[in-house]
């Protein structure tokens, strides 16, 4: 991947915490990059580290038990040049101009995401305002009713006053959506932006977000657990297990072919519309991050495991543009 | 919002009503009146009171009268501010008597609630969002020696240090000799001044150490809210993010308090003015009770009502401006 084409560029990121019982390691070794206009979905459960993920990107890993352990989170700029996210302090200046104006990020919990006590037009210009130059209290405004309008938020010159109290899961999500474009960003990441809504307000969200992406040319770090969601706005798929990367594909060949049995799982145990089969769980749960097993973190649910993977660690394989973390691709097997 | 404020004051009227007529009942509950004890004081000093002398003192402060005849004695004249006259205090009127008390009172009280605000709500703050660091710890422990330590029990210690190790003069009362029959001056006010603070660090600390406790934990709660993380994305300085949108969503329990503590300051500064010699309405309600004289006892009590209801009216108009999910309709 040229580096001209890209937006940001994570390499071998260690986030852990500090815990009374021992480190947790939250994301482990994780390495990805996102093309302009692209979008990169991370899929996994709870706890896989991907909120992790996005948070170490955004430097607001939740102090002071959380820390950046290792790695590079390299943000490239519109003109090319480059700067190591990890090596500021997550107040500094230049982290702050970054976000909100560069990367910005939308939530899970759109009914908790804006402020009680703000108007939903006061927060979006609290935006603006930070990050452009716009010298008159009216073209702020005029701003953040624009963004509202972008959003399809019907009446968005009455609605810019009103609290969020006053505004539906679905509208405050779009109100996010505005506060979040407002600076015109270059890489957005959405963090479960659509599971705490219901399905036909998830579709209009997804539709929204994949239009402004098209109208913006914007990158899209896209976190979930609906493999559903995943295959409708994701170029590339990255499947997240105990805080590591375990498959990382491009989104046709994952759902067509899936390779890490992690993955195959995922897929077995979702419902598809037509298949009339029994859906197939994971059996067995994910191991305490703070006790990893010394061998394949996924050996104790596997059904493909083997001797090696109880002991060793399993590299990343590179079969056909995908990558994978399982001895079954080792040269050998093949 | 002016509706809203005129209704609340209009209802007040029946619930002050109900009030006077419980605190009334209950203030002629214990047996005997003010004339028992009276008699009681009298002949415990060795000397005797005939016989027609008390019939003579019960005609006039009309005891002997059945209760709702006091009852309506006493409420007739509330709209002029006539509550009655006082028996201890040689049948002046009790209006007069809390005239004389209640600036002080409202002095004393008012002082402590913003000391408590003031130094609490900072605390609070510094302790949440330097939690389990070496100020924080700090301030939990001085502030549960703050919560346990007997009000008079400070005040006994703060005039010792005072008197035996500053060589202050005696810092008890509101005013130092010269002063206290003089005519209001500049050097009145400053000497007021010098006096005021060991009242109100008496009585504040325990509430001091209850801001900062429930600062710090709503805080706490507010910071892991999701609007806190988006603010922070948004790119805003910790500092804004912290007090403009943190802060303002952790004060609801805060005022809600302060506005219930009102009444509370009378009387809960009872010992402390006995122990400081402060002209406060504690001292007064103390032996009003004692001495069963009822209707000052039962004017004190009504005004801690009035209080209780006024200030949960200013917390809740407080509240409305806070947090604008708060209407009044």
């Amino acid at each position: 991947m040229s580096s001209t084409n890209c937006v940001i560029n994570v390499n071998n990121l260690h986030t852990f915490f500090n815990t009374e019982n021992g480190i947790v390691k939250a994301v482990n070794g994780v390495s990805f990059s996102i093309e302009k206009g692209k979008t990169l979905g991370i899929v996994g459960e709870s706890g896989c580290g991907k909120s992790m993920t996005s948070m170490s990107v955004m430097n607001l890993v939740p102090r002071p038990k959380g820390y950046i352990a290792e790695g590079e989170i390299n943000y490239y700029y519109q003109d090319g040049s480059k700067i190591d996210l990890t090596k500021f302090d997550h107040d500094s200046e230049t982290m702050r101009k970054i976000r909100g104006n560069e990367i910005a990020m939308i939530f899970q919990e759109p009914m908790t995401s804006l402020n009680p006590v703000y108007t939903v037009g006061d927060q979006i210009i609290e935006a603006i305002k930070l990050h452009q130059d716009y010298s008159s209290k009216a073209e702020l405004r005029e701003r953040a009713i624009d963004m509202l309008a972008k959003v399809g938020i019907s009446a968005p010159q009455n609605r810019v006053d009103e609290y969020p109290h006053e505004f539906s899961g679905g509208m405050r999500q779009r109100a996010m959506i505005a506060m979040a474009l407002s600076c015109n960003p270059r890489l957005l990441i959405a963090d479960e932006p659509t599971t705490a809504l219901d399905v036909t307000v998830e579709a209009q969200i997804i539709e929204l977000m994949d239009q402004l992406q098209q109208d913006m040319n914007m990158s899209i770090m896209f976190i979930t657990h609906d493999l559903g969601v995943i295959g409708d706005v994701a170029d590339e798929v990255m499947v997240m297990y105990t805080g590591k990367v375990v498959e990382k594909s491009d989104t046709k060949s994952l759902f067509k072919e899936p390779k890490h049995p992690y993955t195959k799982g995922l897929l077995k145990s979702r419902p598809v519309i037509g298949r009339n089969q029994r859906l197939e769980p994971i059996e067995g749960s994910v191991p305490d991050l703070l006790h990893l097993p010394v061998g394949c973190d996924f050996y104790n649910r596997c059904p493909r495991a083997m001797e090696i993977c109880k002991t060793e660690e399993p590299p990343v394989f590179e079969v056909a543009d995908c990558k994978v973390k399982c001895w079954l691709y080792r040269k050998e097997e093949q | 919002m002016f509706n809203y404020i005129l209704r609340r004051i209009v209802v007040m009227i029946p619930v002050l009503i109900f009030i006077s007529m419980f605190i009334f009942f209950i203030i002629q509950l214990p047996p005997g009146n003010y004339l028992d004890s009276y008699v009681a004081l009298v002949s415990s000093q060795g000397e005797t009171i005939s016989g027609e002398r008390v019939a003579k003192l019960e005609k006039r402060y009309g005891l002997n009268q059945p209760v709702y005849v006091k009852y309506w004695k006493w409420v007739k004249g509330f709209i002029f501010l006539d509550f009655g006259n006082s028996f201890q205090y040689d049948n002046a009127s009790v209006w007069s008597i809390i005239k004389e008390y209640i600036g002080f009172s409202i002095l004393i009280a008012g002082s402590t609630q913003i000391f408590m605000i003031v130094v609490g709500i900072p605390i609070g703050i510094y302790s949440a969002t330097h939690q389990y660091s070496f100020g924080d710890y700090f301030w939990t422990v001085l502030g549960f020696i703050g919560l346990s330590i007997p009000n008079f029990m400070l005040a006994l210690i703060l005039m010792y240090v005072g008197y035996f190790v500053f060589g202050l003069p005696s810092l008890g009362g509101l005013f130092s000799e010269q002063y206290v029959t003089a005519p209001w001056s500049i050097a009145k006010f400053i000497d007021l001044l010098e006096h005021l603070w060991i009242p109100v660090v008496v009585l504040g600390t325990s509430g001091t150490a209850s801001v900062i406790r429930t600062m710090r934990a709503n805080l706490l709660d507010v910071l892991n809210m999701q609007y806190i993380s988006t603010a922070r994305a948004k790119g805003l300085k910790e500092n804004v993010v912290i007090y403009k949108h943190a802060v303002r969503n952790a004060l609801h329990v805060i005022i809600m308090w302060a506005g219930m503590r009102l009444p509370q300051l009378i009387s809960g500064s009872t010992v402390v003015s006995i122990v400081l010699s402060l002209p406060t309405l504690g001292p007064i309600i103390y032996s009003a009770l004692k001495s069963q004289d009822m209707y000052l006892a039962g004017t004190v009590l009504l005004f801690q009502c009035i209080l209780l209801l006024v200030g949960n009216l200013i917390a809740d108009i407080v509240l409305g401006f806070v947090d604008p999910r708060i209407q009044y309709n």
